[in-house]
C-alpha cells in the first residue's frame, strides 16, 4: 500500500476521532479500566503464581536446632540425616550465618538489628527433598521422623499454606478468566458501537463514496484504524495507570508485605507489551464486528 | 458503449418498472432518455451504474457485461462512470473542492494531483472562485454545477445525468445543457434523462430513447424520431 494512501487512512480516522471527541474519549476510559482491571488479576496471578513455583522448586524441611547443642553435634546430626534415602541435600546453617542472612533480606532496613544484644536466630538444619518423594506427598512423616531426633527443636515445612496458596491461584486464575473474558467481550462492544456511531454520522459521504467508486476496502480502512488508535490508546492508557498502581502500592505496602511481593518478579515489561497487542487485537475486532454489519452488500 | 438486449426490471411482484428494452449509446453519443415520471428513465440509468441489478435481459458498459460482474468490480465500473443526480447528493457542510475532490480522493489518486485537477475542473464549470464555499450556501444552479464537476473529475467515458435541470429556471437550464454539451464536444458519452422535451431539440445530432410505463416506445435519433411523434400526436388528434 502507498505511504501517501496510508498517511490518508491515518488522517480519516483520526478526524472521525475529532468528530466524536467525546464519544472517543468514553471508550478510551471504558478499554483502559477494563484492561486494568485484567492487568491487575494477570498481574497478581502471575505473581503468586511464580513465587509458588520459586517454593516449589525447593522442597525443603527446615530442622531448627536447641540453644544447648554444639557444632560438633551438629556437624554428626548433619551427616546421619544426608544418608537419608529421600534426602538429595542438606546444609547445616549456623546461628551466625542465619543472622547474617536475615540481615541482607532486609536491605536497608537492616538496621533495626543493630539493638540486638544476643542472636535470637537458632542454628539449623536445611533439608532438600528429592522431588520424587515430594510428590509421594509423605513429608509429614519424615518431619515427625526429623523432630523425634535428639538435639532438634522444631520441624517446619510449608505444605499445608502453599497448598491453600495453590487453591487460591486456581481459584484467582478462574475468577480472572471469567471477569476478563466477559471485559473483553465489553470492550470489543464498546469499540464496535463507538464505530457504529461514527458509521452513522458519517452515511451521506459514505453512501457518495460508494457511488463514485470508493472500494469497500477504502471505506473500511479509516474505521479500522479508528478501532486500532481506540484499542491502542486504552491499552497505553491502562499500562500506565497499572504502572503508577504499583509504584504507589511499593510505597505504602509495609516492610513484611513488600518482602513477599519481592519474593516473586513483576514481568511488566511483558505485560505492557501484552496490553498493547491485546489492545490493538480487540481495536481490529471491535471495528470488523460493525463494519461487517454495515458493508453488507 | 452502452449496450442494453431486452433488459427487464421488476420490483417484487409488481409491474415491471423496464419491459424488455433494447437500446445502445455509441461512444461520443448524447442520448436523451425522455418520458412521463415514472416511465423508468431513473431506473434505466441505474441498471448503467450498478445500482440496481436487471431481472432479465444483457446490459454491457464498455465491454462489461454487467450481470456476470461481481460485487467486488462495481467500484471500478463506477469510476468509469460519472453520475449526476437528480437531488445532487453534495456534501452540504464540505467546500466546493472537497465534494468535487472526492471523486479523485476514493481512487487514490495523490493531493498535488487532486489540487491541479478539481481546479482545472472548476474553471470548466465556472466556480473556480467558489472552491471554499460551502456547498449548502450555493444556489440550486451552482450545486448543479458542482455536481457536474464531480461527475467528470476523474476523466469517465460516460456521463449520467438524472433530470439536472429539473429544479432550474430556464435559463440556468440552458447554461446546465451547454455544460453537457461542452463535455460531450470533449469525447465523453452523455446520457440525460429528462422529462422535459424542448431540451431535445437544443443539440444537434443526439439521440433519444423513449420510455412509457417501462416500455421503449420509440428511439433513434432526435431530430427523426421527435419529427415522427409530433406527426402522430397531431394525426391523433385529427382523428379525435
Amino acid at each position: 500500500m502507498r505511504i501517501g494512501l496510508l498517511v490518508y487512512f491515518l488522517r480519516k480516522a483520526l478526524e472521525n476521532i475529532w468528530t466524536n471527541r467525546f464519544l472517543s474519549l468514553v471508550t478510551l476510559s471504558t478499554i483502559a479500566i477494563s484492561m486494568l482491571i485484567l492487568g491487575l488479576f494477570s498481574l497478581i496471578y502471575l505473581n503468586v503464581q511464580q513465587s509458588l513455583h520459586q517454593m516449589g522448586g525447593e522442597l525443603q524441611i527446615t530442622a531448627y536446632l536447641q540453644e544447648t547443642i554444639s557444632s560438633e553435634q551438629a556437624e554428626v546430626l548433619r551427616s546421619k540425616v544426608a544418608d537419608w534415602p529421600e534426602v538429595e541435600g542438606i546444609t547445616y546453617i549456623s546461628k551466625e550465618q542465619a543472622l547474617a542472612r536475615f540481615r541482607s533480606q532486609l536491605r536497608e532496613y537492616a538496621g533495626i538489628l543493630e539493638g540486638l544484644k544476643e542472636n535470637p536466630l537458632p542454628a539449623s538444619l536445611e533439608l532438600t527433598l528429592m522431588p520424587q518423594y515430594g510428590r509421594s506427598g509423605n513429608i509429614k512423616e519424615l518431619s515427625t521422623r526429623l523432630g523425634r531426633l535428639p538435639g532438634v527443636a522444631e520441624v517446619q515445612y510449608g505444605r499445608k499454606w502453599m497448598a491453600k496458596l495453590r487453591v487460591f491461584v486456581e481459584v484467582m486464575k478462574l475468577v480472572g478468566i471469567t471477569v476478563g473474558g466477559l471485559l473483553l467481550i465489553a470492550t470489543i462492544f464498546v469499540i464496535s458501537n463507538t464505530i457504529k456511531l461514527t458509521f452513522y454520522s458519517r452515511r451521506e459521504e459514505l453512501e457518495i463514496m460508494r457511488l463514485v467508486g470508493a472500494t469497500d476496502f477504502f471505506i473500511k480502512a479509516p474505521f479500522l484504524i479508528e478501532g486500532l488508535l481506540h484499542g491502542l490508546g486504552g491499552a497505553l492508557l491502562a499500562a500506565g495507570g497499572l504502572s503508577l498502581l504499583i509504584l504507589f502500592l511499593f510505597s505504602h505496602l509495609d516492610l513484611p508485605l513488600r518482602l513477599a511481593v519481592m519474593a516473586g518478579s513483576l514481568p511488566t515489561g511483558q505485560l505492557v507489551a501484552g496490553f498493547l497487542g491485546l489492545g490493538l487485537l480487540l481495536g481490529v475486532l471491535g471495528s470488523m464486528v460493525s463494519l461487517r454489519r454495515f458493508l453488507r452488500p | 458503449m452502452i449496450q442494453l438486449y431486452h433488459v427487464y426490471k421488476a420490483y417484487g411482484d409488481e409491474q415491471h418498472a423496464l419491459h424488455d428494452v433494447t437500446l445502445t449509446a455509441d461512444k461520443g453519443d448524447f442520448l436523451f432518455i425522455t418520458g412521463p415520471s415514472g416511465a423508468g428513465k431513473t431506473t434505466l440509468l441505474k441498471l448503467i451504474f450498478c445500482a440496481e441489478q436487471a431481472t432479465r435481459g444483457q446490459l454491457l458498459v464498455d465491454g462489461i457485461n454487467l450481470q456476470r460482474l461481481k460485487r467486488s468490480g462495481v467500484p471500478y465500473l463506477r469510476r468509469k462512470i460519472g453520475v449526476v443526480f437528480q437531488d445532487f447528493k453534495l456534501l452540504g457542510e464540505r467546500t466546493v473542492f472537497a465534494n468535487v475532490g472526492l471523486t479523485l480522493e476514493v481512487t487514490g489518486r495523490p493531493r498535488a494531483y487532486i489540487e491541479k485537477k478539481v481546479r482545472q475542473i472548476l474553471r470548466l464549470v465556472g466556480l473556480d472562485a467558489k472552491e471554499n464555499h460551502l456547498c449548502c450556501r450555493l444556489s440550486g444552479g451552482e450545486q448543479q454545477r458542482v455536481a457536474i464537476a464531480r461527475a467528470v473529475a476523474a476523466n469517465p467515458i460516460i456521463v449520467l445525468a438524472d433530470e439536472p435541470t429539473g429544479n432550474l429556471d430556464d435559463e440556468i437550464t440552458l447554461e446546465i445543457l451547454e455544460l453537457f454539451r461542452e463535455i460531450n464536444r470533449r469525447g465523453t458519452t452523455v446520457v440525460l434523462a429528462t422529462h422535459n422535451r424542448e431540451l431535445i431539440g437544443k443539440v444537434p445530432g443526439a439521440k433519444v430513447g423513449i420510455l412509457r410505463q417501462g416500455r421503449l416506445v420509440a428511439a433513434g435519433v432526435a431530430r427523426q424520431v421527435m419529427a415522427q411523434r409530433s406527426a402522430l400526436e397531431i394525426s391523433s388528434q385529427g382523428v379525435l
